[in-house]
């Protein structure tokens, strides 16, 4: 065979290879978010909890899924890099927290909801959008979870992070960075920190 | 001649009366371009209230029946769009429920398994509802008539305006000329049709209310609303201009023939007056001028000066005949004529006078006011002038009576008064100046809608039912805008892989327009929204407010109690249904120009409410709650307009009255040629016409858009009296030397014209006093008091002063 041809079918069996690599491991992705989500049903089930400590283990169930500190540091925007490195930590742990208990309340609101993902959306190698639907008996809710791949593995966390959440079209993160946007227009960054902790 | 006549009289048949918002403000009040703006915007409804009371349990099915039996009728009205009612509002509290839930399917009154004592709690304690909806005893509910949304009227209002803009900083192009010109005929053609529309609507929905009330005995109705105020003070004008018309020409005809007693003369007279009228409506229908408020009284107006015109004719020519009987009919009446001209030709010029500092008002229908009467007034002149000789000189030479009979007449023990009192005279006037000056300084302008109607008729029940049950009746808004600082651009510099990976991100969460809209309800904004809101509350004079804080509070019941955080927020204005958003929503807040707006409404009726002083309090308090850099206010709407209209008013008065007097000073001096008769001629007009402006800061009765009118008309009609005397003063004068004499003679004389001029004129005014509309009384009576201060102040005061300075 001629040589380009070569490169050619070289080529395409890669592509193919890529595309099928690709495929698993959003199917991996999907997989292990569903068991996570059987994990942390599991968890609100279990009666015997209290509030805190069954938060505390939705938390610890979550928090390799999730990617807080890129959370914190978008909701920040441009901010972020004003802060000191000690800053930035005391924030991201005042982020979690407030979300926390945002989410507390929501939580509590379950009631035997299913959870479905109907869709898998990857815009880029390194971006895929899994959109879910909360099903209850009367109706469904349209929640997506925006996951990325960081170019660098983080240690204790999964490969695919989760950075936002829309819930019906509203992003958690794109809410965040609004209201930090207007407080820090006539506040400063301490004064934040501030009202954050006083909401947890 | 008499074809001229004819043909203006035609014209005076397309004489219309228009009695909008637009005619009771400034010309350029960026007020009111700020306002139609914000209610374009902020698509707030223009609405009619129903108020609808009964002793009977609200909520009975009986009543819920009737609410929608009764809403179902006026939704047949062509101009209304819909009617809110507490059978189809959302209850949102009823019981209270996740908002999830809630905004699954929100109830209503009517849906099954409803609640009513929950209802009844919710309508009684919700922010949205209270004192808004219900009253707070429970026995009145409103509905609240949506009329359709008029976009052309807002379309060819801009086309004109547009114009109106251009034409102030360059002249206008010959097309530009023509399109302004043809703008203004749109609207104002437009506007002649939805107003007779929107009457129409008034009309028929006072009927199905009263046939309502008739079938159903429990029931009150009231109809109310700002769109209801313009249409009543319309009807009221064209009730007045119709039934004054013709009491004073009626009482007119009475006096004339009273004093003098033949009936040829009050046959002439009101031949005369006729004439002058129907032309000068013809005129102002030739030009497209509109019969405002304001100038409603301009027949009544025209009609007693034009009757005093003819009167001193009537008397001169009797008097000439009397003296000289031997001359023809046709020398009497060119000497009557002549003999007249010069006094009445200033006697013109001085009430135009009077009537042209109006002019310098900048308010529309004010300046529109100055010329109908300025130019009403010359042309009853010129009629007057021309016709009276004329029909004179038409008819034989009669027989006349002299104008009195029997003894001297009653002027001359006036002027025995005067010759033998003169000190306790002088004394008298420093106390009524000083009592005028002090009552000046407790002048002040007000004004209260409220007021401007009887306590008996429906307008005033209706208005005081609002305004004290259900939240106040004149609306104030505020607009609070909320500055950015624009996007920072996400800078590019890559130095650690942490930034890298940030950048990443930077593209998606680039605010997008089209999302900007769910995220502009941050607590930050609603947490200031609320405090505008709570502090406006609180005021006394405020009612009812309405703003995006009240949605929040109820979110606030839904949430258990807790903030609604930016999510739910978010999720809240995406979710909830486009008829309830337009509720509870869009008329609060306008996200593409970063604005909220708080709707309040003022309790009109409440005792010494000084507007003014209301709208500088809550622009200062609120100077201090807000942070200039991040959040601007700007109050607005109908309390806003209407009070810069009154002070502007104020303004100009203050500011033309200066001129009023040195033009009538100019006057004086031009005629008489003497200095020391100009001063004294002033002074003997200014102290009545003062005396007015003393009485009525004494009586607190407040200035307003027709009482301000008074001193420009007063003065120029008392002056009237004043030219008159002197002129026949210095004419007696030069024949025989002698002050006191010539006095006298002057009181037998032109005293006795003056006299019967200003009863009918007095009389003309007290007729106003029968109308229903308070201003058009307030007028009557004052210019009746400024005419009688006058008449004494020319038939006394004057003589004295010119005794003791000499002419």
């Amino acid at each position: 065979m001629k040589s380009i041809y070569k490169k050619i079918l070289a080529l395409g069996v890669v592509l193919f290879f890529a595309q099928s690599l690709a495929a698993d491991e959003t199917l991996e992705l999907k997989e292990h978010f569903l068991k996570k989500i059987d994990e942390v049903i599991l968890i609100v089930e279990n009666k015997s909890l209290s509030k805190d400590e069954r938060n505390g283990n939705i938390v610890k169930s979550l928090t390799p899924m999730f990617d807080f500190e890129l959370m914190a540091k978008l909701s920040l925007g441009n901010k972020w890099k004003e802060l000191l490195d000690a800053d930035k930590e005391k924030f991201v742990t005042l982020y979690v927290e407030r979300m926390k208990q945002s989410y507390s309340s929501k939580i509590d609101a379950y009631k035997d909801e299913k959870v479905e993902v109907k869709k898998i959306e990857q815009q880029k190698a390194d971006r895929v959008a899994l959109v879910t639907d909360l099903i209850s008996k009367t109706e469904k809710l349209e929640i997506v979870y925006k996951f990325y791949k960081p170019k660098k593995p983080i240690a204790s966390k999964d490969n695919w992070l989760v950075y936002d959440v829309e819930i019906l079209g509203v992003s958690i993160l794109k809410t965040d960075k609004a209201q930090f946007k207007e407080f820090l227009q006539t506040k400063s960054i301490a004064e934040l920190m501030d009202a954050l902790a006083k909401q947890s | 001649m008499v074809v001229f006549v004819v043909v203006m009289t035609l014209f005076a048949f397309k004489l219309e009366i228009d009695a909008s918002a637009e005619t009771l403000l400034l010309e350029d009040d960026k007020d009111l371009e700020f306002t139609r703006d914000v209610l374009k915007r902020f698509e707030a409804p223009n609405f009619l209230v129903v108020t609808y009371t009964t002793d009977d349990d609200l909520l009975s099915q009986e009543n819920i029946d009737n609410l929608k039996l009764l809403a179902s009728r006026i939704e047949t009205l062509k101009i209304v769009e819909s009617v809110n009612s507490i059978v189809n509002v959302p209850l949102l509290q009823s019981p209270p429920v996740p908002l999830k839930e809630l905004l699954k399917d929100i109830p209503t009154l009517e849906s099954p398994h409803i609640d009513k004592a929950l209802v009844k709690e919710e309508f009684l304690n919700s922010a949205v509802y209270k004192q808004n909806l219900v009253s707070d005893d429970f026995t009145t509910t409103a509905l609240m008539v949506n009329l359709k949304r008029d976009e052309k009227y807002f379309t060819l209002i801009d086309n004109r305006d547009k114009f109106i803009k251009l034409k102030k900083q360059r002249e206008l192009s010959q097309e530009e000329k023509a399109s302004y010109k043809k703008a203004s005929a749109e609207l104002k053609a437009y506007r002649d049709i939805s107003r007779e529309d929107n009457h129409q609507t008034i009309v028929k929905l006072r009927e199905i209310l009263k046939s309502f009330e008739e079938s159903h005995k429990k029931v009150k109705l009231h109809l109310g609303g700002v769109e209801m105020i313009a249409d009543d003070m319309v009807e009221f004008v064209k009730y007045d201009l119709k039934t004054f018309g013709f009491l004073i020409i009626g009482l007119l005809v009475a006096i004339l023939y009273i004093l003098l007693k033949e009936a040829k003369w009050v046959v002439i007279a009101l031949f005369i007056c006729t004439v002058s009228l129907a032309t000068t409506s013809g005129f102002f229908g030739l030009l497209g001028w509109e019969i405002t408020v304001v100038s409603s009284n301009f027949i009544s107006l025209q009609l007693i000066m034009n009757m005093s015109l003819v009167m001193h004719l009537i008397v001169t020519y009797k008097e000439l005949f009397l003296e000289q009987p031997n001359l023809t009919q046709r020398e009497l009446a060119l000497g009557t004529v002549l003999s007249m001209a010069k006094p009445s030709f200033f006697v013109v010029i001085t009430t135009i006078a009077g009537f042209s500092s109006l002019v310098f008002s900048n308010i529309a229908p004010v300046i529109n006011f100055g010329w109908m009467m300025s130019s009403g007034i010359t042309i009853s002149l010129l009629i007057t002038f021309v016709f009276f000789p004329i029909i004179l000189i038409l008819f034989d030479k009669k027989e006349t009576h002299k104008v009195v009979q029997n003894g001297p007449p009653f002027t001359s023990k006036i002027a025995y008064v005067v010759h033998n009192y003169r000190k306790t005279i002088l004394a008298v006037t420093v106390m009524i100046v000083i009592f005028s000056i002090s009552g000046v300084n407790k002048l002040r302008v007000e004004n209260s809608f409220i007021d401007y109607f009887k306590e008996e008729t429906q307008i005033y029940q209706g208005m005081a039912l609002i305004d004290q049950k259900l939240g106040g009746t004149t609306p104030l808004d505020i607009i609070l805008t909320f500055k950015e600082r624009s996007d920072e651009v996400a800078s590019v510099e890559v130095v650690q892989s942490d930034d890298e990976e940030l950048d990443s991100f930077a593209e998606e969460f680039e605010e997008k327009e089209g999302e900007r809209e769910q995220y502009w309800f941050t607590q930050n904004k609603m947490r200031k929204i609320k405090e505008v809101h709570d502090y406006l509350e609180s005021l006394e004079a405020v009612g009812k407010v309405l703003s995006l804080s009240t949605a929040g509070e109820i979110l606030k019941v839904l949430n258990d109690g807790e903030e609604a955080d930016g999510l739910t927020l978010a999720l809240m204005y995406k979710e909830l249904p486009e008829k309830y958003r337009k509720i509870i929503l869009t008329p609060y807040v306008d996200i593409k120009n970063n604005q909220a707006r708080i709707s309040t409404r003022i309790i009109d009726s409440m005792p010494n409410l000084q507007r003014d002083k209301l709208i500088k309090e809550i622009d200062s308090d609120l100077k201090n709650m807000l942070n200039e850099e991040y959040e601007e206010h700007k109050a607005t709407n109908l309390l806003v307009m209407y009070n810069n209209m009154l002070q502007s008013l104020f303004d100009s008065q203050i500011k033309t009255i200066g001129i009023v007097v040195l033009i009538l000073f100019l006057t004086f001096f031009a005629l008489f040629r003497s200095l020391k008769i100009a001063i004294i001629a002033m002074a003997a007009n200014l102290i009545p016409v003062g005396t007015i402006f003393g009485f009525m800061g004494w009586m607190n009765i407040p200035l307003d858009m027709m009482t301000i009118t008074i001193a420009a008309i007063s003065l120029g009609i008392a002056v009237d009296d004043t030219i008159h005397y002197i002129y026949r003063y210095s004419l007696l004068y030069k024949d025989s030397k002698d002050a006191t004499e010539t006095m006298f003679r002057a009181h037998e004389s032109i005293g006795v014209a003056m006299f019967y001029t200003t009863t009918i004129i007095m009389v003309g005014f007290c007729v106003l006093v029968f109308s229903n509309f308070l201003p058009t009384i307030y007028f009557g009576l004052l210019t009746m008091i400024a005419m009688f201060m006058a008449i004494v102040g020319d038939l006394v005061l004057l003589p004295v002063l010119i005794l003791i300075f000499g002419i």
